[in-house]
């Protein structure tokens, strides 16, 4: 045992990296589309934060609006839609009395979970402009809500991650998978959301530019 | 990105993307789940794509990919509904009678590899595929040099106890 086995070992590894390789199964626009999709849901994220901020401080009580009430707050938060690109995510855990699906509901699990990152920040104030980790695209049966960040501390970095699973949920392998959801507040107080969930390798989402359109236009008539 | 900065990317992930799945391969032992953390890699490249590609220095791009790489691939292996489960049961080693195929010998290694431990795998992926010395492991797994020097030596030993006996089978024959 010792160096003679090491470098023996060493040699064997370094002949044996795999000289062919099967098809990829992404190309540059895989790259650049999800790039931008992640690009687009980063600025709703924010968006969303700043605009549950404001609910909250303007003391906006939502799901007990009268109807003309609620269609201002429907109109409001259909000129927010898009904040809700997320789904579950944007909305906080007190804000929003109408029953909407989470994460658990589709299967999906937010790759970077705005509402946990909002949580963490405030849990830990010195990872609040930390950059997101690239994660790959998860999905799995169940739910679950993670967040995983590029941080630095002190001379220290690496990456920290907060990941949430839910009491008796089952472990189990996740598939690359893409989401995304739109909602908005009704006229009768209560809550539509508008989810595609892509079904191909690329994680393309299906009219995934259009889902706020859409839950602004149902939004009074429900 | 301007159409220029477009092209550079393209260029740039031409020439590197077989590279970055093959590290992922290794370091994961499925070609889908490569897939997913090269892709995962690139994107985030992509997105940093102006600030990054600004130092002019392709060194420092693979060292930021090779990064992004590692963290996603070691974070994920931490994942509850993806924790890999260290076992006690070595895999086969590969029959005698392959011993000198190639491809037996690297299919070998590959499944004894995913058997060690997340980060001492980066270390050995890095150090002895990717053929980098250990001050560039140690910024791509964002650790220090000693860390590396002992995560190799920890990480060479989990190998050979994963191959048993089989090693003697995969020396060439000399």
């Amino acid at each position: 045992m010792g160096e003679t086995n090491d470098q023996d070992l060493t040699d064997m590894l370094r002949t044996a990296a795999p000289t062919t390789a099967p098809p990829a199964g992404f190309g540059i626009d895989d790259v650049v589309r999800a790039s931008q999709k992640a690009t687009a849901r980063r600025r709703s994220a924010v968006a969303g934060g700043v605009a549950a901020v404001v609910l909250v401080l303007g003391g906006v009580t939502v799901g007990i609006a009268a109807t003309g009430g609620g269609a201002e707050t429907a109109s409001s938060a259909a000129g927010g839609a898009p904040n809700l690109e997320r789904g579950d995510a944007a909305v906080p855990p007190n804000a929003a009395a109408p029953t909407v699906p989470g994460p658990s509901d589709t299967g999906c699990v937010p790759m970077q979970d705005p509402g946990l990152r909002a949580l963490l920040n405030e849990a830990l104030p010195p990872v609040a402009n930390a950059r997101e980790a690239a994660v790959p695209m998860v999905c799995k049966q169940g739910g679950g809500r993670e967040v995983a960040l590029e941080v630095d501390d002190g001379p220290a970095h690496g990456v920290l991650s907060v990941v949430f699973t839910p009491a008796g949920e089952p472990v189990e392998d996740g598939q690359p998978v893409g989401w995304a959801r739109a909602g908005s507040p009704t006229a009768s107080g209560g809550y539509v959301a508008v989810t595609s969930v892509s079904d191909s390798d690329s994680g393309a989402i299906p009219f995934e530019s259009q889902l706020a359109t859409v839950a602004s236009a149902l939004a009074p008539r429900l | 990105m301007d159409t220029s900065a477009e092209q550079e990317f393209a260029e740039y992930f031409d020439a590197r993307r077989d590279t970055v799945r093959r590290t992922a391969f290794l370091m994961c032992g499925d070609w889908h789940r490569a897939d997913d953390h090269a892709q995962a890699a690139f994107v985030a490249l992509h997105r940093h794509w102006r600030r990054i590609r600004g130092r002019d220095d392709v060194r420092v791009l693979d060292a930021w990919v090779r990064r992004t790489l590692m963290r996603s691939v070691v974070d994920e292996s931490r994942r509850p509904w993806r924790r890999e489960r260290f076992t006690s049961e070595v895999p086969d080693a590969a029959p005698a009678r392959d011993a000198g195929d190639g491809v037996a010998t690297r299919e070998t290694l590959v499944t004894a590899l995913r058997s060690v431990p997340s980060r001492q795998r980066a270390v050995l992926v890095l150090r002895y595929f990717d053929d980098l010395d250990v001050a560039a492991t140690a910024e791509a797994l964002g650790c220090s040099e000693g860390t590396v020097k002992s995560q190799t030596s920890h990480g060479l030993a989990a190998l050979r106890a994963a191959l048993g006996d089989g090693i003697d089978d995969l020396r060439p024959a000399g």
